[in-house]
């Protein structure tokens, strides 16, 4: 290549490149539409969840706008894919924060929201689903509409005791929600004489097999599988089942509960394990909801407490919004101090931010169903 | 007949010519010495023309039947082309043995795993080994070897490859082969040399020493500048006064 | 006591996973120094082909699997003919290789993303899927156990023709010194390119059997190949059997390392021991 040529070629790079930077920056939200950022686990090992999540909130965007919009003004809602990675998380909402964005959606993954929350100071983020307790209070602009898993913690320590078990072994993964509900246990069982073995493993690892060798050796009572994602606990049943092992007392989380496609792979081993979940009860509201969605998308939605919370959670926003304006701080405020009836029931929160009241039911695994304890 | 020609050949670093317009020729079956001062594109010429380096521009043309603008450096065996280097290069960390063999035998993969005629192979390489005095060395490691021993390994390595199936080589170039050896060894390198050259092959000598240019050449071409100063007999070249003020000059 | 049958079943399985990726990547590295950070996604790409023959075609898995593993060394070769062989041509530096590598990793990994979506999946052969092995009180699955006869069949075969045929000594040649090994009648880009093929095709067998025994993530290659890494280090690198040996050690290191204390160390433990090797003997503990 000459060297004109190359001189040439470099000017219309060099120009080509401005011009896109320019472009890009004059789309800011525009003034005649209402935005909300939504960071989703949309693919990855929780996608079960930020699927329906996704599909319920352009349900509510959808009405939302048929009726009028924000006071005349469009809805949308701008979803980004965290894939449930902390990392990935912060970066969807810088992007989304550079466009303007000051209101936000999260479903799942305690990390993500975690790791988002202290670079919050003009924007707010209504969660779903991630239930980790160094949620609560984790931000002024954080607002949870669902349980701590603290209470999960509780729930489980409490049938732990109740059932004379002496020594439990955990297998957890080595991320803020999975692992917290280890350390949550082992503090509510601390001062009760029961032994905790426990074996971590790094985040999205595939080779769990010596930890699950050394709790199938250590001989426990009780097994307590703490994971982060339907993928990961794929693996670690996997490995169990592989090893030959059937523990006599099988704890999970719910992200195993929830898992259809895991209930049904290892039927045989969760069969009589114990779970818990926040379930909302039903009321006409959720109906409603979830007829329009079946109509909306052909299939029902597979997790009923993650729509109705979610789906909620946009028209808490658009209402804030409608009656405060797009500003963080008066959105705040009118979350903190005003309450909702929504399809996942009456919503307010108390001090912590946190949704009052929400609170655990226990569950045991019986056939592919679950019933309550 | 030339065996080999370079018409207009050039060579440029940047904007320096190191070959600068050079026509030169050598004839088949004789050894042509090439001399110069230092700088004058003596080791260039060479590496032009086995396809370590690419040319700015001109033509080489190798048996007047193919004229060809370059040569990739595995593709000069094929040519009937090799080399030695000035500063020896050797596979360090093989076996003087293995340094032989590789080029003797058969490579590709499926040939490999059917390897006849192990002892045949051999055979060549004691030849070879023995003519240099190096048969008795034959299990150590190149880089283990003298300055001496290593300079005649790779003269054994040039002489093997008259004797390899794959290739037929017909012109070697020897950059300045003798510098640093005992008078044995240069006895030794010049009987093969000439040796070569019964057998019908080419042979190009750069050297500084003009007693064994004398001695071998059947013609001197010297350089200068990249350029082409004198050409002719070593008799008549030797005693011409550019050429002695082009030495003296440096 | 009854755990250690187990743990060292544990540790010679991860050692034969391991072993598989360090035999390709070692023998690529050994033969032209170059750090080939596509390893990894090769395998991936392995694992995917025979997952989309399985899939889509409904081909049987063993089929697929030749498939796979030829088609990962085409793609390994295809980058050499297509980059690696420029960049050598221009006599790029390390730092150069390593960038290039790196980026057609990531482009190749994002493909297979694009392809077949972030998802897991996995491979099965079927109802030998669970069938395990009890040998001396540690559990191994026929998956497993193939990883394990694979990886020690290659490393054999490799060694056999490094050494005692004249295509190995052409490849020590090239190694040594390509410029001689070109001026001798070597065709070393040829040869280069079939290094590269078998190497890639050994990665690809490894993704395959990984996505029978765990599983299939886009994401993958980097963990197996930073896997590949450490074990090449350790045992010896540019050694063929010393990428074996230092792929069971790790094995061992890590299985047996965590034993006493919690499983969340063993990434950690790993690294631990590449730092000590790099710190106090770099070249591995066999020698090239």
């Amino acid at each position: 290549m000459t060297k004109t040529n190359k001189i040439i070629i470099w000017v219309i790079a060099i120009l080509a490149v401005v011009a896109i930077a320019f472009v890009l920056s004059t789309h800011k939200a525009s003034a005649d539409k209402v935005e909300i950022g939504a960071l989703f686990p949309l693919t990855g090992g929780l996608a079960s969840y930020g699927e329906p999540a996704q599909k319920s909130a352009q349900l509510a965007v959808d009405e939302i706008n048929a009726a009028g919009g924000i006071n005349g003004k469009h809805l949308e809602i701008n979803f980004q894919d965290h894939k449930c990675d902390p990392k990935l998380a912060v970066t969807a909402y810088q992007s989304l924060h550079s466009q303007g964005v000051k209101t936000y959606l999260e479903v799942a993954c305690s990390g993500a929201v975690l790791s988002v929350a202290p670079q919050l100071n003009d924007s707010v983020l209504l969660v779903s689903a991630a239930t980790s307790p160094k949620i609560s209070k984790v931000s002024p602009y954080v607002f949870r509409n669902y349980a701590s898993d603290d209470n999960e913690s509780k729930l489980f320590a409490d049938q732990i005791i109740k059932s004379g078990y002496k020594n439990v072994g955990v297998i957890f993964e080595e991320t803020d929600y999975a692992k917290g509900l280890e350390v949550d246990l082992e503090k509510y069982l601390a001062g009760s004489g029961v032994n905790v073995i426990a074996e971590g493993f790094t985040a999205n690892s595939t080779d769990v097999k010596t930890q699950v060798s050394k709790i199938k050796s250590d001989k426990v009572d009780a097994v307590f599988v703490s994971v982060q994602t339907v993928t990961t606990g794929d693996v670690v049943l996997g490995e169990i089942e592989k090893q030959g092992y059937k523990p006599a007392n099988l704890i999970v989380n719910e992200n195993i509960l929830k898992s259809s496609q895991l209930l049904s792979k290892y039927s045989n081993l969760l069969e009589g394990a114990t779970s818990a979940d926040y379930i909302t009860n039903d009321n006409p509201a959720l109906t409603k909801m979830l007829d329009a969605y079946k109509a909306k998308y052909g299939v029902d939605c597979p997790q009923k407490n993650i729509c109705a919370t979610v789906y909620d959670n946009v028209y808490i926003l658009a209402e804030a919004i409608k009656t405060n304006g797009y500003d963080a701080n008066a959105i705040k405020t009118y979350l903190a101090s005003s309450t909702y009836n929504g399809s996942s029931g009456t919503i307010g929160f108390d001090q912590n931010n946190d949704r009052s009241n929400a609170n655990y039911t226990l569950f045991k695994i019986e056939g592919w169903k679950v019933v309550v304890k | 007949m030339p065996i080999l020609q370079t018409k207009k050949l050039t060579k440029k670093f940047g904007g320096i010519s190191a070959l600068n317009n050079l026509s030169i020729e050598f004839e088949a079956g004789k050894i042509t010495g090439v001399i110069g001062p230092n700088g004058s594109g003596k080791s260039t010429l060479v590496n032009v023309l086995t396809g370590l380096l690419p040319i700015t521009s001109g033509r080489i043309i190798i048996a007047d039947s193919t004229s060809l603008k370059k040569i990739a450096a595995h593709e000069m065996p094929s040519f009937g082309i090799t080399r030695t280097f000035q500063e020896v290069r050797l596979l360090e960390q093989m076996t003087v043995l293995d340094n032989i063999l590789v080029v003797i035998t058969k490579r590709n993969v499926i040939g490999a795993l059917f390897e006849k005629h192990k002892t045949h192979y051999l055979k060549i390489a004691e030849n070879v080994l023995e003519r240099l005095g190096l048969w008795a060395k034959r299990g150590e490691l190149a880089v283990n070897l003298s300055y001496g021993q290593r300079k005649l390994l790779e003269i054994a390595r040039v002489l093997a490859m008259t004797e390899a199936e794959s290739t037929d080589v017909k012109i070697f170039f020897f950059d300045e082969p003798f510098a640093g050896l005992f008078p044995e060894m240069v006895k030794l390198v010049v009987s093969v040399m000439k040796d070569l050259k019964q057998k019908g092959k080419t042979l190009v000598l750069i050297e500084h020493n003009m007693d064994l240019i004398r001695e071998l050449s059947d013609k001197v071409i010297v350089m200068d500048s990249g350029e082409l100063l004198a050409e002719g007999l070593p008799e008549e070249v030797l005693s011409r006064r550019d050429v002695i003020e082009a030495y003296l000059g440096e | 006591m009854d755990i250690i049958p187990q743990l060292v079943a544990n540790s010679i399985i991860a050692g034969a996973f391991y072993a598989l990726i360090a035999l390709g990547f070692n023998l690529i590295y050994g033969t032209t120094k170059f750090f080939n950070l596509t390893h990894g996604v090769i395998a991936a790409i392995g694992g995917y082909t025979v997952f989309f023959l399985t899939t889509t075609f409904g081909w049987n898995i063993y089929a697929s699997a030749v498939v796979g593993v030829f088609v990962a060394g085409l793609v390994g070769y295809l980058l050499e003919k297509s980059l690696y062989k420029q960049l050598r041509k221009r006599k790029a530096s390390q730092m150069v290789f390593l960038v290039a590598s790196l980026g057609a990793f990531t482009a190749l990994q994002a493909v297979i993303a694009i392809i077949f979506s972030s998802q897991f999946q996995t491979l099965s052969i079927g109802s030998w899927d669970l069938q395990t092995f009890n040998i001396f009180g540690g559990i191994i699955t026929v998956v497993q156990l193939v990883t394990l006869v694979s990886a020690i069949v290659i490393m054999i075969v490799l060694g056999i023709v490094m050494r005692w045929t004249m295509f190995g000594k052409a490849v020590e040649a090239i190694s040594d010194e390509e410029e001689v090994a070109k001026v001798v009648g070597i065709h070393t880009n040829k040869i280069i390119g079939r290094v590269f093929f078998i190497g890639s095709a050994i990665a690809g067998l490894a993704g395959i059997l990984i996505g029978l025994d765990t599983g299939l993530e886009p994401t993958m290659g980097m963990g197996l190949l930073l896997k590949g890494v450490i074990a090449s280090i350790i045992g010896g690198i540019g050694n063929v059997y010393g990428g074996v040996l230092g792929a069971f050690l790790l094995g061992f290191i890590e299985n047996f390392g965590i034993w006493k204390i919690s499983g969340e160390w063993k990434d950690a433990i790993a690294f631990g021991v590449l730092i000590i090797f790099l710190l106090f003997r770099p070249q591995g503990i066999l020698r090239k």
